[in-house]
C-alpha cells in the first residue's frame, strides 16, 4: 500500500514512538494490516480522482503495482465508456458534495493493465479532512460469480428446452394422429369428394407440424437478434394462453381477453413467447386453478402495452423489489429456479421495453410490459440496465415471482 | 345403435375428427367432448352412464384435464372402460392409470387398426357386463 502521507520507512512501517502520535501510528498499523491482508482490492483516491493508496489485492486484480498507479487518475482502471460519467461525478462531488453512488454497491467493469475487461462489484465510500474530500473503493472481482450465473441461466434455458421438447411431442403427435387417421381412411375410400376432404385435412395438419418445427428451430438457435420478424403481440399472447391452458395446473381458471389492435413489434417470436408464457404461467400458478386471468393489449402514443393480470395471492410489498432478481423465488425448493421473471426482464430489456408490477396482497397482481412501437435497441453505456431497471415511477418493480 | 357408443374426450379437434371417422367407419356411435368438464357432462347425459360403452380420453386438456376426468369416471362409473389416448406418454403415468383400472394406454399417433382393436375389446367387455348385470 503506497502513497500514505504519514508513512515512513522503506517497508512502509510507521516509525513514531510516543503519546498521541504513537497511538495514531498504532491505529495506522492496524488499518494497514487490514487493508493489506484484504482479499478485495482497496483503492483510495483524492478529490481530484487520483490514486493515493493501493493494496496488494488491487495489484493482483488490476496488474499495476502501487508505484505505477500512485497519483494516476482512477480512469485508467475503467473502460473508456465509463470515463466521462466518472469525471462528471467527481466534479459534481467537488462542487456540491453530492453523489448518487457513495454508500452503494455497483456492478461495473474494470480494466486491467493488459487492457482486458472484467466484471467487478464496487462499494464506494468517502471521507473529509482539512485537505479535502477523499474516496475509498472496495473492489471485488465477480468474474466467477458472473460465469456461474451465466451457466445457471443456460441450464435453466436447457431445462425449459426439455419442457418445450416434451410439449412439442404432444403438439406434434396430435396433428400426426390426424394425418395417420385420414391417410388410413383414404386407403379404402372410393368417393372422390371424401378423399379430397381428407387430403385437405392432411395438408392442413402437415403445415401445422411444419410451423411447430420451425418455431422449435428458432428457439434452439442462439440468442442473437437473428430471425427477427414483425411479431403480432396479440397473436403471441393468445398463443401463450393456449399453451399454458394445456398444463394440468391451469384448472378452472377463467380467461378474459381484451385485445386492441396494436402495431407489430420487431423481435424474435420465440423470445416474445418466452415473456408471455412465463408471465401467464406465473399468473395461473398464483391462482391455484381458480380465478380470473385477464390479458390485454393496448397502443397509445407509440407505446405498445401488454397487461397480464391474475386474481391470485398477490405479491407482498417487501418482495416486489426482488422478484426480477435472478434466483429469487417464493416457490418451494425444487419447484422453481427463480429465473423465469429474470429471463423475462432480460428479454424485455433487450428490446428496449419496460416491465412493471402492481399488486395488492391477497388481491392478485398485474404485470405490465411496454415496448416502443419503434423498438430500436437502448444500448446501455456501462452494462448497467437502462433507466427503468427494477422499478418504475410508482415504485413497482420489474422482475420474477 | 351400432357396435356400441364411444365417448371421445380430446381438446384437439383434428384428433377428435380422425378418431370419430375411424370409429364411425368401424361401426361405433361416437360422442365428442373437447375437455374433461364436457366429457363428464356428456357421460351424465340422461343420467345413465350405461349409454356409453367406452371412453377414449386425452390427458392434457384445459379446464378439467384428463387425469382428473379419468379419476372421476373411474370413481363414479367404474363399469365404463376407459382408454387413455395421449401424445405425451410417460411410464409412471401409465402405471398409475392402470392401477386406477384404465383398460388401455394408447400413444398418438395410433393406427386405425390398433385403435379399433382396443376400443372393440373394451366395448365387448362392457357389453358383457351389461348382459350379465343389467337386464
Amino acid at each position: 500500500m503506497n502513497a500514505q502521507p504519514k508513512s515512513n520507512g522503506s517497508n512502509g512501517r510507521c516509525t513514531c514512538q510516543r503519546g498521541a502520535e504513537e497511538a495514531l501510528c498504532e491505529s495506522e498499523e492496524r488499518f494497514r494490516s487490514v487493508v493489506e491482508s484484504a482479499i478485495d482490492a482497496i483503492v483510495l483516491a483524492d478529490q481530484e480522482g487520483n490514486v493515493i493508496s493501493w493494496n496488494r489485492a488491487a495489484h493482483r486484480l488490476f496488474g499495476y503495482t502501487a508505484e505505477e498507479v500512485a497519483g494516476k487518475p482512477l480512469t485508467i482502471l475503467m473502460p473508456a465508456r465509463y470515463r466521462e460519467a466518472h469525471q462528471r461525478g467527481v466534479e459534481r462531488m467537488r462542487a456540491n458534495g453530492g453523489s448518487r453512488v457513495i454508500g452503494k454497491t455497483l456492478e461495473l467493469h474494470g480494466l486491467k493493465k493488459d487492457e482486458t475487461e472484467f466484471p467487478l462489484e464496487l462499494s464506494l465510500g468517502t471521507w473529509k479532512t482539512k485537505d479535502g474530500t477523499f474516496y475509498s473503493g472496495i473492489i471485488r472481482d465477480i468474474t466467477e460469480r458472473k460465469q456461474l450465473q451465466d451457466r445457471l441461466i443456460q441450464a435453466e434455458k436447457l431445462a425449459s428446452l426439455g419442457t418445450l421438447v416434451s410439449g412439442m411431442a404432444h403438439e406434434i403427435n396430435n396433428p400426426i394422429q390426424g394425418i395417420l387417421g385420414m391417410a388410413e381412411l383414404i386407403v379404402d375410400e372410393t368417393d372422390p369428394a371424401t378423399i379430397k376432404e381428407y387430403t385437405q385435412d392432411i395438408i392442413g395438419y402437415s403445415k401445422h407440424i411444419a410451423t411447430l418445427v420451425h418455431d422449435f428451430a428458432c428457439y434452439a438457435r442462439s440468442n442473437a437478434h437473428e430471425d427477427e420478424v414483425e411479431v403480432d403481440l396479440c397473436e403471441r399472447l393468445a398463443e401463450a394462453v393456449k399453451m399454458v391452458r394445456r398444463c394440468p395446473h391451469f384448472g378452472a381458471v377463467e380467461v378474459v381477453t381484451q385485445f386492441q389492435p396494436i402495431p407489430r413489434l420487431r423481435a424474435r417470436r420465440v423470445e416474445i413467447d418466452q415473456i408471455f408464457v412465463n408471465l401467464v404461467t406465473n399468473a395461473v400458478q398464483a391462482m391455484d386453478g381458480r380465478g380470473r386471468l385477464e390479458v390485454a393489449t393496448q397502443s397509445q402514443s407509440g407505446t405498445l402495452t401488454v397487461r397480464i393480470s391474475d386474481t391470485g395471492l398477490g405479491i407482498p410489498k417487501e418482495l416486489r423489489r426482488q422478484i426480477f432478481d435472478p434466483f429469487f423465488t417464493t416457490k418451494e425448493p425444487g419447484k422453481g429456479t427463480g429465473l423465469g421473471l429474470s429471463i423475462v426482464y432480460q428479454i424485455v430489456n433487450k428490446y428496449g421495453g419496460t416491465i412493471g408490477l402492481e399488486s395488492e396482497e391477497g388481491q392478485g397482481a398485474t404485470f405490465t410490459v411496454q415496448f416502443h412501437a419503434d423498438n430500436r435497441r437502448e444500448e446501455t453505456h456501462d452494462g448497467v440496465p437502462g433507466p427503468y431497471y427494477g422499478r418504475r415511477a410508482d415504485g413497482a418493480c420489474a422482475g420474477s415471482r | 345403435m351400432g357396435m356400441g357408443r364411444v365417448l371421445v374426450v380430446d381438446d384437439d379437434a383434428n384428433v377428435r375428427k380422425a378418431v370419430r371417422m375411424i370409429l364411425t367407419k368401424a361401426g361405433y356411435d361416437v360422442v365428442e367432448a373437447e375437455d374433461g368438464e364436457k366429457g363428464i357432462a356428456a357421460i351424465k347425459t340422461d343420467g345413465n352412464a350405461l349409454l356409453v360403452d367406452t371412453i377414449v380420453c386425452d390427458l392434457y386438456m384445459p379446464k378439467v384435464n384428463g387425469m382428473e376426468a379419468i379419476a372421476y369416471f373411474r370413481e363414479q362409473f367404474p363399469s365404463v372402460p376407459v382408454i387413455v389416448l395421449t401424445g405425451k406418454p410417460d411410464i409412471s403415468g401409465a402405471a398409475s392409470f392402470f392401477r386406477q383400472g384404465v383398460v388401455d394406454y394408447l400413444v398418438k399417433p395410433i393406427e386405425a387398426e390398433k385403435l379399433t382393436a382396443a376400443v372393440h375389446k373394451a366395448v365387448q367387455g362392457h357389453v358383457l357386463f351389461k348382459d350379465q348385470f343389467v337386464t
